[in-house]
Formats: structure tokens, C-alpha cells, sequence
């Protein structure tokens, strides 16, 4: 590094890298295809980008389109827990009727 | 007329008395204003007389040789004394004349004396002096006259050399300057060097032989081009420009698909052998895989136990970590 900062300043002249600073490390998600199984790789894919959160990030941003005000995210989450906390009773509702049919017959 | 005395030679002592005498006589001349008085009088008897000689000749007669007597014997007596100043007067002025002569020549003494002033030299530079030398250039030393318009017209030319010179040579340190602003030219051909160490990483694939792929998905249009390492375009396809689909609407889903095969197809022709996958927009992975399968359908053709040409898959979306705020919303 310190003979590419000599360089850069214009002192002496650029000089061989060492092989390690050749290789710059590549952004975004990158999958190697091994024995052309596309389909696993297409798969391994799939689930870093699900778990890298990219994904929700991009569902976000394709449901809005403009700015949204911090006020206004506290609102959205606010109605987004209260209409989990409802499908979730609905759910366990749903569940105990069955069970009591199932228990009548 | 006893009283005034008959005129005598001029002299002194005469002259002292005619002053005395003259002194009285002033009070004689108030008399004689008195006499004025009384003829301004005699003027408005006349004026009488006449209406009276117009209406009766003899009463009138009487009175009128008396007036213009005592009249007549008032201006002899003034008219005399008149004259008798006149000629002393005279007789006084007559000795005066030498004295003016002798002023004149007065005068003409000074002039003579200032006209002497540039005889002498006083006022100019005098021969054979340093002044006279320093004034003109090629005047001798027994030259008295000015430095004429030929010699000074010289000393400016020679003053405008001098100047020119001392501004040259101020301007000496200005070419100093633009060297050192060509060597900070030359510095500056450095600072591009590192950048092409950093492209190492591009030149590492060129082992490899491989190809680029570069998709890019957007809401309504798609990109498919195939490049070299270095980015030079080989052959590529797009949404809007297939023949299958011009009439038809390009919002379709199946339109980034049928791109992706068309180009697989191309690059089956030209015989590339990898392939690296680079896939760009901000959509969901569903789309991305249907694209990638569709390329090596495109690429593979009839022959299915063929492997795939794609060696690496690159997920290059760029998306802001709640970067620069978007722009509001239009109210419809």
C-alpha cells in the first residue's frame, strides 16, 4: 500500500502489486455454478438473497413510491401488528372448531 | 486795483509771495462767486424787461445801462485775475520741464540695466559649466545655446530602451514560473497509474475465456447483452425489438423470457463456451430464475444432456440503504 501511495503522490513509480491486492473483492451475491447444476445453484441463490433481506427490501420499495414520513411508518407498523395479533386469533379459533368436530364424530 | 500787484521776473522769493498773495486772493474769488450770484439776478431782470419793451419804449430805457454796467465791471475784474493766474502758472510750469527729461533718462538707465540682465548670463547656464554639458548630448563646450529637439528626442529614446530593458528583465522570474507549471503538468501523469492496477481483477477472467451476460430487468422494458471482459458489446437483444412480439403488448409476462432465449440462441451461433451471469433490477428472484432458465433453454436448443454454458451467477442490483428521498407522490 505504501508504494501505491508513493505513486500515487508522484515520488516513484508504480511498482508490481503483491498477487493478493490483485483480487478486489466482489459486491452483491455471487453463486458458482459447480458441475453446470443450474438448478442447485439457482436454488442457493434463492436463499441468500431471501436471507440477505434484499428481498423484503425490494417488496418494500415496489409497494411504495414515495416518501414515507417517520409518523407515518409508526402508523403502518401499529396497523400491521394489530392485523397480526387479529389473524392470529382467527387462526386459533379456526383450529378449535375443527378440533371439536373432529372430537364430535 | 492797488491792492494787486504788476507782474515781475520769476523767482524765488517772488514765488513765495505770489503764494501768500494767492491765498488771499481765494477769499477774493468767494467775492467773485458772489458777483456770479448777482449776474444770475441780472438774467431774471432781463426776462422782465423784455415783456416791458414790448408794451411801452421809453419807461424801459432808463434802467437797462445801469445793469449791464456794474455787469461788465464785475467780469473785467474777474477775467483779470483770471489771466494773472494763467501766466504765473505758466511762468511756474517753465521750470519744471528739465526735470523731465532727467526722469526719462532715468527710465531708460533701468532699462538698460535689465536689458543688461542676459549679457551677463545670469539666467542661463554659463559656458563650459557642467549643467550646460548634462543638458545637450553633443553640445561643445564653447556652445551656449539650449539643447535643441534632436538631442532630447534622443535622451527619451534612450530613457524608453532602459525601461524596456528592466521590464524584460522583470518578466525573468514569469518563465521560471510556467517551467515549474509544466513539471506540475508532468506530476500530474502519475496520478493515473493506480488506477490501472485495479483492473487486475477484470484481466484475472481473461484466463478463463469467459463471456458476460448483462440482463437488466426493469418494470416494463428488458435488456439482454453479451460483452467481451473488456465490455465490448457482441450481440444483445431487447424487449421492444423482437420480431415475434412488435405488434403485440410488451408489458407481457413472457417478454423478458422470450428476450432471454433470443439471445441464448444468438450466443449458441456464435460458439461461446461460459458464460457469466450478471443480472441487474429491483425485482423478485421468481423473474430473475424464469430469465436464467430461459437463456440456457435458448442456448441449450433440442440437445437436453448438454450442460449449461453459465459458470457464474452475479447479482449486481444496486438498491440505497433508505438513500435520497424520493420524490412525492402525484395525487390522482
Amino acid at each position: 500500500m505504501q508504494a501505491l501511495a508513493r505513486a500515487a503522490r508522484g515520488i516513484l513509480p508504480a511498482t508490481a502489486a503483491a498477487p493478493a491486492a490483485r483480487v478486489q473483492q466482489a459486491r452483491g451475491i455471487v453463486v458458482h455454478v459447480k458441475d453446470g447444476n443450474l438448478e442447485r445453484a439457482l436454488g442457493v441463490m434463492a436463499r441468500k438473497m431471501r436471507s440477505s433481506g434484499i428481498e423484503r427490501l425490494i417488496r418494500a420499495r415496489s409497494q411504495i413510491h414515495h416518501h414515507v414520513k417517520d409518523s407515518e411508518k409508526r402508523v403502518l407498523a401499529r396497523k400491521a401488528l394489530m392485523q397480526r395479533v387479529r389473524s392470529q386469533e382467527l387462526g386459533k379459533k379456526l383450529r378449535d372448531i375443527l378440533i371439536k368436530k373432529i372430537r364430535g364424530q | 486795483m492797488h491792492s494787486l500787484p504788476p507782474p515781475a521776473a520769476a523767482s524765488l522769493p517772488i514765488l513765495l509771495l505770489l503764494r501768500r498773495r494767492r491765498r488771499r486772493e481765494v477769499h477774493l474769488c468767494s467775492g467773485s462767486g458772489d458777483t456770479a450770484s448777482e449776474e444770475r439776478r441780472g438774467g431774471g431782470e432781463g426776462v422782465r424787461v423784455r415783456p416791458g419793451l414790448g408794451t411801452t419804449s421809453k419807461p424801459a430805457s432808463p434802467p437797462v445801462p445801469l445793469d449791464p454796467g456794474r455787469a461788465f465791471s464785475g467780469d473785467l475784474t474777474a477775467m483779470a485775475s483770471r489771466r494773472l493766474f494763467a501766466s504765473l502758472l505758466r511762468s511756474t510750469a517753465a521750470p519744471r520741464t528739465p526735470s523731465t527729461p532727467g526722469c526719462l533718462f532715468n527710465r531708460a538707465a533701468a532699462a538698460a540695466y535689465s536689458s543688461s540682465a542676459p549679457y551677463n548670463g545670469q539666467g542661463f547656464p554659463l559656458p563650459q559649466s557642467e549643467t550646460a554639458s548634462r543638458l545637450g548630448l553633443f553640445s561643445s563646450p564653447g556652445d551656449t545655446r539650449q539643447p535643441s529637439y534632436g538631442d532630447r528626442l534622443m535622451q527619451s529614446q534612450q530613457l524608453s530602451q532602459d525601461y524596456r530593458a528592466r521590464t524584460q528583465a522583470n518578466n525573468a522570474p514569469r518563465f521560471g514560473d510556467t517551467m515549474s507549471r509544466i513539471a506540475g503538468g508532468e506530476n500530474s501523469s502519475y496520478f493515473g497509474t493506480p488506477s490501472r492496477i485495479f483492473d487486475e481483477h477484470k484481466q484475472s477472467l481473461v484466463k478463463g475465456k469467459r463471456d458476460f451476460v448483462h440482463v437488466l430487468l426493469k418494470r416494463n422494458k428488458t435488456f439482454v447483452t453479451v460483452t467481451d471482459v473488456r465490455g465490448n458489446k457482441k450481440t444483445g437483444a431487447s424487449a421492444g425489438c423482437l420480431e415475434d412480439r412488435k405488434g403485440r403488448s410488451r408489458l407481457s409476462k413472457y417478454a423478458a423470457e422470450a428476450t432471454a432465449e433470443h439471445v441464448g440462441r444468438a450466443a449458441r451461433k456464435m460458439g461461446l463456451k461460459s458464460v457469466v451471469m450478471k443480472v441487474k433490477g429491483t425485482t423478485f428472484f421468481n423473474k430473475k430464475k424464469k430469465v436464467i432458465l430461459s437463456f440456457r433453454e435458448g442456448f441449450r436448443g433440442e440437445r437436453v444432456r448438454e450442460q449449461s454454458p453459465v459458470v457464474l451467477i452475479h447479482d449486481v442490483t444496486q438498491l440505497p440503504h433508505n438513500g435520497c428521498r424520493l420524490p412525492k407522490q402525484r395525487r390522482v
